[in-house]
Order: structure tokens, then sequence, then C-alpha cells
């Protein structure tokens, strides 16, 4: 699926819209948004948050309208357009596609979809359907949230589990790194499945994905320039580039909504091979309990990147160290402890206010590696989501 | 032993007046209904999954239209609890996370049990639930709790 495909399935898509409307038939329209603002104690290097030391109401905050349309006959149609508070609020197509019931266990996706990395990644913005303030940052990284392709869910039960499964296929073309290193690549030929078993009480699922990712990040492109410069060959250098590496991602989770009980939890590890990127293992645990129309709960989150010693062994001894070097510059680990307050003061809408404290275990990055300090993060974030 | 006549009759009487109090105040129960030319069996996992997107279709193929009553209704919301078995708080945030992901959209809704019954009878596909006082030979109940 390219640009050209995605354009014209999104003008496709929306003049069906609006032909519906001239002809008055029957459009849903509904939305979500949040509002939600943030500080951190004082700005250190250690830099986990988005926030500021100075309370700002826009980085998370959003709002998004969407139309579903059906069409008759097993198809419909769906458009949601998004506005975050980061780019001021300016409506993006969100998504765009067709569905289309091709038997009554299966449904086909084609436009942008999502992929189902994690138990929320589905709904990453609709922060009504969420437990937290926001989806805890040791899982929730992943560099894109939607591909353009198609995606095939199938329903099925057995005895009293409801199975869902959601196969995609598709690539997509994004600017990654944006905050660090704003960077223009694609990831191909990306397929995966994420199978989540359901009883009324337990919901369970497993994800894997695996893509071709080439993403030419200006520092890890100088680095591989360098080594080429002193002797190294091209397809050796090629191991440091993230040119149409295979990048792979596994994950696990379960969610327990139990009487007033809400426990969840889930982890992942990911991987780009043959490049400077490190693999990283995540996870995180949420406990929560419900009183009335409010909802305490804590969550414990880790990332940790593993240390790579293997690529360097493959270049001449002389540039060893300095390869081993730029792998190790960029470990890092950190944990999060959070503590928050959920509450549903009206039956479309909730206050959640919730405070994170992040430690710091090993960032070399921020320091340029040059040493290794421990250093604590405090935030509090308070925000009201909302769905219409 | 002779019973007085009168006490006789008496207790016989609140017996029967008894009686009649008694079947008044039995609860009434609630019943699933479809078109009547709809010949099919039906489980209330079934049903769940029908009223919760998870099918589109009734038990042997063909196609299902579920009709909710109003969100205020005193039998949607007994439905809700013995058949979908989530309260509204859960069902509202079930479906956000399916209508916000494109999975599917709510049932829709009729707020008058008439007009919803006449939905029914007229419409092959339809799946709904009323008030057994409402029922009549131009619905089929398949289910009732």
């Amino acid at each position: 699926m390219n640009r050209v495909f995605k354009y014209w399935l999104g003008i496709v898509v929306s003049g069906l819209f609006f032909q519906a409307s001239a002809y008055g038939e029957d459009i849903r329209w509904s939305g979500f948004g949040s509002i939600t603002g943030g500080f951190i104690d004082e700005s250190h290097t250690f830099r986990n948050s988005d926030y500021t030391e100075d309370f700002e109401f826009r980085k998370d905050s959003k709002l998004a309208l969407q139309a579903d349309m059906d069409l008759e006959e097993g198809l419909s149609a769906t458009v949601q357009i998004l506005g975050k508070g980061v780019d001021d609020f300016k409506p993006k197509l969100e998504w765009s596609y067709l569905s289309y019931n091709v038997a009554s266990e299966f449904t086909l996706r084609a436009g942008r979809v999502r992929v189902p990395f994690y138990m929320y990644s589905d709904y990453l913005d609709v922060g009504y359907a969420q437990p937290f303030s926001a989806p805890p940052k040791t899982i929730y990284t992943v560099p894109f949230s939607a591909i353009d392709g198609l995606s095939l869910l199938h329903s099925t039960y057995v005895k009293d589990w409801d199975i869902l499964t959601n196969i995609i296929f598709g690539s997509v073309s994004d600017t990654f790194f944006t905050t660090t290193a704003p960077t223009a690549g694609k990831v191909d030929h990306m397929y995966g499945i994420n199978t989540q078993a359901s009883l009324d009480w337990l919901s369970i699922y497993i994800a894997y994905f695996n893509g071709d990712v080439d993403i030419p990040h200006p520092l890890i492109e100088a680095n591989a320039d360098d080594l080429e410069a002193a002797g190294a060959s091209a397809e050796a250098a090629s191991k440091l580039r993230i040119d149409g590496d295979k990048g792979t991602f596994l994950g696990v989770g379960f969610t327990i909504d139990y009487e007033n009980w809400i426990i969840n939890a889930e982890a992942s590890r990911g991987e780009i091979e043959n490049s400077l990127a490190l693999e990283t293992k995540q996870w995180y645990l949420l406990l929560g309990y419900r009183v009335g129309n409010f909802q305490p709960y804590i969550i414990y989150e880790e990332v940790e990147s593993e240390k790579n010693t293997s690529t360097a062994s493959a270049f001449p001894g002389f540039l060893q160290p300095s390869i081993q070097a730029a792998f190790d510059v960029q470990m890092f680990e950190y944990n999060a402890t959070s503590l928050g307050l959920r509450y549903d003061f009206h039956s479309s809408a909730a206050l959640k206010v919730q405070y994170t404290r992040f430690d710091d275990i090993v960032d070399l990055t921020s320091n340029f590696g040059t040493f290794d300090v421990k250093e604590d993060l405090h935030q509090l974030t308070v925000g009201v989501d909302f769905i219409f | 032993m002779k019973i007085n006549p009168l006490v006789k009759n008496l207790f016989i009487s609140s017996s029967l007046l008894g009686g009649v109090l008694l079947s008044q105040t039995s609860y009434s129960e609630t019943a699933v209904i479809i078109h009547p030319s709809n010949n099919i069996e039906i489980s209330a996992k079934d049903i769940q999954r029908i009223f919760l997107g998870k099918s589109k279709t009734f038990p042997e193929g063909k196609k299902a239209v579920p009709i909710d009553q109003a969100v205020s209704s005193d039998t949607r919301e007994k439905f809700n609890t013995k058949i979908l078995k989530k309260n509204n708080r859960k069902l509202k945030t079930y479906w956000a996370r399916r209508v916000f992901t494109g999975k599917g959209i709510p049932p829709k809704v009729v707020s008058s049990p008439e007009k919803l019954k006449k939905l029914v009878e007229n419409n092959p596909n339809a799946i709904s639930y009323v008030d057994d006082s409402l029922l009549d030979e131009t619905v089929k109940v398949v289910y009732r709790f």
C-alpha cells in the first residue's frame, strides 16, 4: 500500500460520506477527547516525561470526530479525524477505511488500520476507555501505531471463551524519532497477528509482528559512514544501518475485570536485527479497585535495553572498540511507579489525576556516555477524558 | 369435627383471594423475541454475542439485527445484567473501545417497547427483548429470563 493508494482511498471514502449525507442516509457520528495537563518537578537530563516544570495543557490533549456509515450488503465505511494539542489541534485523518463482512466470522478492513501491538493500542487515544491517565510509557512507545494496508478480523468462540484474532498486512511511511532526530523512514512488508481470548472477567492476548525497517537515522548513518571511511566494508557498515532490516515484536498481556478489581499486565520485547538499535524488553502491572464512581490505581513499569556484544566482533579488530561504544552509549533502563485516581463524575466523562515517579537506572545517552547519574523525576498529570 | 359453615366460607374465600393476589404479584419475565418465521434455536451466549456485536448472525448463519431498549429502561438493565453480564459503565467502555477502533457500533435503540415489538414483527432478521406482558402471537419467544 503506498501513499497514492492511501490518498485515493481517503478521497473515495470521504466522497461516499458526502454523497450519503446528501441523500440523508444513516451516518453515525461519535467522538472522544481529552483535556490533560501536567508538569514535572524539575528539568533533568533524564528525560522521560514530555512535560516541563510549567503546568501546560497541550501535550496529551486531543479531540476526535468519527463517522460510521453502513453501506449495506456488509460494507461499511469509517472515518476518524483527530486533532492533537501538540499539533494545535490541527485535524488529521486518523482512520479512513472500508470494512467488509466477508463471511459471518470474518471482517476485512482496508485503508489505514491500527497495529494491535498491545491491549490498548487499538484505542490509544481514547482516554475514557482506559483506566490510567496515559498508557504506561515504558510499554506504549512503539514508533508508529498504524499502517496502510489490510486488517482481517476473525471472531469466534469456544465454550465460554470469545476469541478475536486480528491479522494485519501492510506498510507505513512516517517520520520517526520526532522528539530527538526527526527522520523520514518506512516499515515495509509488515505482517502480524494479535489473538485475544476472553471470558466475562478475563482477557489474555499474544501478539507478534514482523516488518522490514528502513530508517536512515542521522546519527546511525554518520556512524556507519565514518566506519566505511575508516576501512570497514559497506556490507559491514550495513550491520549498523537500519536499512531494510527485520524488525520483530512479541507481546503478551492479560486484564482481569472482576467485581471491583482490575488487574492489567503487559510485557513485550522488540528488536531490529543487523542495526545499531538495541533490543528492548518492557513490562508493567496495574492494580485498581473500584469504589462507587472512584477507581484508585497503582502502576509499576520497567524497561531496559539489552547489551549487544556480537555485532562489534564482526568488524576488524581496530574498529571493534568504537563500534562497541556506539552500542553501549545507547543503553538505558528505568522503572516508574504511579499512583492515580479515576473519578467517573458523569456517565460519559472521567476525571483522572496521576502522580508518577520515574527512577533512572541506566541512562548513558542523556549524559553523552560520560557517566551514569542515577536520577529520579516526579510528574503529575490532571485531565478529563470524555466520549460523545 | 364440624366447622362452622361461616368460618369455612371465609377460609375458602380468603384462600381464593390469596391465590388471586399471589398471581398478580408474581414477577414478570422478560422475553427475547424474533420474527415468527425465524426457526432457530438460540442460547443466552448466542444472544450475548449478537448484542455485543461479536456475532453478526444467528447460530445457523442468518443475519441478525439486534435492537436495544432505551438506556433508562428497567427491562434493558435486567437484560444487561442477566444476558450481557455487564453494568452500564462496563458496557459504555466496551462500546467506546469497539466504536473508536472500527470494530462495530452498538445496536439500534428504540425507546418505545411497542414500536420495538412492531419492528421485530416486520423484520425477519430482528432480535430484541420485551416484558412478557407485551407478548402476543405476532412475535416468537426464543428465550426467557
